[in-house]
């Protein structure tokens, strides 16, 4: 086997290509809409609502850059994360740089959150602005070896910018909760009468983001036993912290999708998890230390 | 990285570029007249092993490797291992030249042999001023970067660092990022 192959999964990239055309087609339908919406405003000589559908338009590229660019440091904010300085934990900072520059990344920054649940997350909208942030339980629960797994896992989030991909792949959702929050009361009672119409779509774009969430965590679980060179680490990793851990202090900072093990960690169905059962992650791990075990040609 | 590959986390493994390593034959004479930096006789290939199903058979590689290396070069080659887990193949030969050949060769045996993605730096130590001098060729850049440690604490000495960046440029392809200049502390040579 070629190495970079190990663990490559084809059944995963076509769920994730399926996943990620239907995401592309609710946002067309929605831009066509408006478009429509605006067309019509447009030939009645509305210009209010004409107004009202341009800036509708505009609102959809606007959102997901401002949760692009702020989505990040919002998160650490809203974790209560510290950046440590380098002399802080030297140690931590050699084996982030080890594991970064294995990707042929830059090294991120570290931050710590005081928290008694254990789990790590890593942000950045740019490779200079990257940061990875461990919960202090973490740090202590677990050995070098199965830190440098979870650290390589947060690499291949950011190598793979999942941050931009969970972003455009939770701007259905997010919108359609924003619309409903925003909403008062009798316009609540109006949008039910209409249900049927958009329930349907907004249980699917919810749906499609958790799914896409758990596809990006298998590659980065392989991503992590590429860099490291030892699935077992991160297998380890994930027995000690990937069972139900207590309820997380994370789940407000709204990233559940790039920590390594899910800030809503409540049993549930598959279908409703942002993270595989870590069953199914263990058993793509052992798969790949079964695929490294074969000869080299 | 094209869009495809960001949509599907296609981000893979950078492979190995060595084609720069004999750069430093070329550069030695300069180093050493002009810079002041007298070789060591010592060099180091810095990977990242395997563990699990591979480690097995890696093992059996990475020994006929080195007797390999034995044979074909007369270099010394010894192996270490540091507390991240990576794996030094320590390289002794008074001549320079045949130094830089063996790492090429240990360093083109490793990729050969599918470790390619898992190799970290090599490593080529000098007698400089205050502090023994290293410089660091990084595997997925393809570039050289010097490491002045100053022996205290992982403290390394910047201002070193760039001087001799700045002296070196026009010798060998010096990294131009600094961010990645990666340090290599407690290099287990001895």
């Amino acid at each position: 086997v070629r190495r970079k192959d190990v663990g490559r999964d084809a059944p995963l990239t076509v769920r994730m290509g399926a996943a990620l055309a239907v995401i592309g087609a609710i946002y067309l339908a929605a831009f066509l809409l408006l478009l429509l919406g605006l067309v019509s405003a447009a030939n009645k000589g509305d210009l209010g609502a004409a107004l009202g559908y341009v800036f509708f338009l505009a609102c959809i590229p606007a959102a997901l850059y401002i949760h692009l660019r702020d989505g990040g440091k919002l998160a650490l904010r809203a974790a209560r994360a510290r950046v440590l300085r380098r002399d802080e934990v030297p140690e931590l900072y050699d084996l982030i740089a080890r594991v970064a520059a294995q990707a042929d990344m830059p090294a991120p920054a570290a931050a710590v959150i005081a928290s008694s649940s254990a789990n790590a997350f890593a942000v950045g909208t740019s490779r200079d602005n990257e940061v990875i942030a461990f919960t202090t339980e973490l740090l202590d629960r677990l050995n070098p070896e199965e830190l440098e797994a979870v650290i390589g896992h947060e690499i291949s989030h950011l190598a793979n910018r999942d941050g931009m991909v969970m972003t455009f792949a939770s701007g259905p959702a997010m919108a359609g909760s924003t619309i409903w929050d925003d909403a008062d009361r009798l316009t609540k009672v109006a949008y039910l009468l209409f249900a049927p119409l958009w329930a349907p779509v907004y249980a699917l774009s919810v749906l499609l983001m958790w799914s896409m969430s758990r596809y990006r965590e298998y590659v980065a679980d392989r991503g992590s036993a590429l860099l490291t060179g030892a699935p077992e680490q991160l297998m380890s990793a994930l027995a000690k912290i990937g069972g139900v851990t207590p309820a997380g202090d994370l789940r407000g900072a709204g990233i559940s999708a790039l920590c390594i093990v899910s800030a809503r960690p409540r049993r549930r169905l598959e279908l409703f998890m942002d993270h595989p059962p870590l069953e199914k992650r263990l058993e793509r791990l052992e798969e790949i230390a079964r695929e490294t075990g074969r000869p080299v040609h | 990285m094209g869009l495809g590959d960001v949509l599907f986390g296609r981000k893979k493994l950078k492979g190995s570029n060595l084609d720069k390593l004999f750069a430093l034959s070329t550069a030695q004479l300069t180093l050493e007249t002009e810079v002041g930096l007298k070789p060591s006789g010592v060099a180091a290939v810095v990977f990242k092993p395997l563990s699990a199903g591979e480690f097995m058979q890696a093992e059996r590689d990475i020994d006929e490797l080195l007797a390999v290396a034995a044979r074909d070069s007369g270099s010394r080659v010894t192996r270490r291992s540091d507390n991240f887990g990576f794996q030094w193949l320590v390289i002794r030969d008074s001549d320079f030249e045949d130094l830089v050949t063996t790492t090429h060769l240990v360093s083109s045996e490793l990729d050969a042999r599918g470790f390619g993605g898992q190799l970290l730096a090599a490593l080529f130590a000098f007698r400089g001023g205050d502090h023994p001098v290293y410089l660091i060729y990084g595997y997925k850049r393809g570039t050289f970067w010097p490491f002045v440690p100053t022996g205290e604490d992982q403290e390394r000495d910047n201002a070193e660092e760039l001087r001799l960046k700045s002296e070196l440029e026009s010798e060998l392809p010096i990294e131009p990022d600094l961010t990645r200049w990666l340090a290599l502390f407690d290099a287990p040579l001895d």
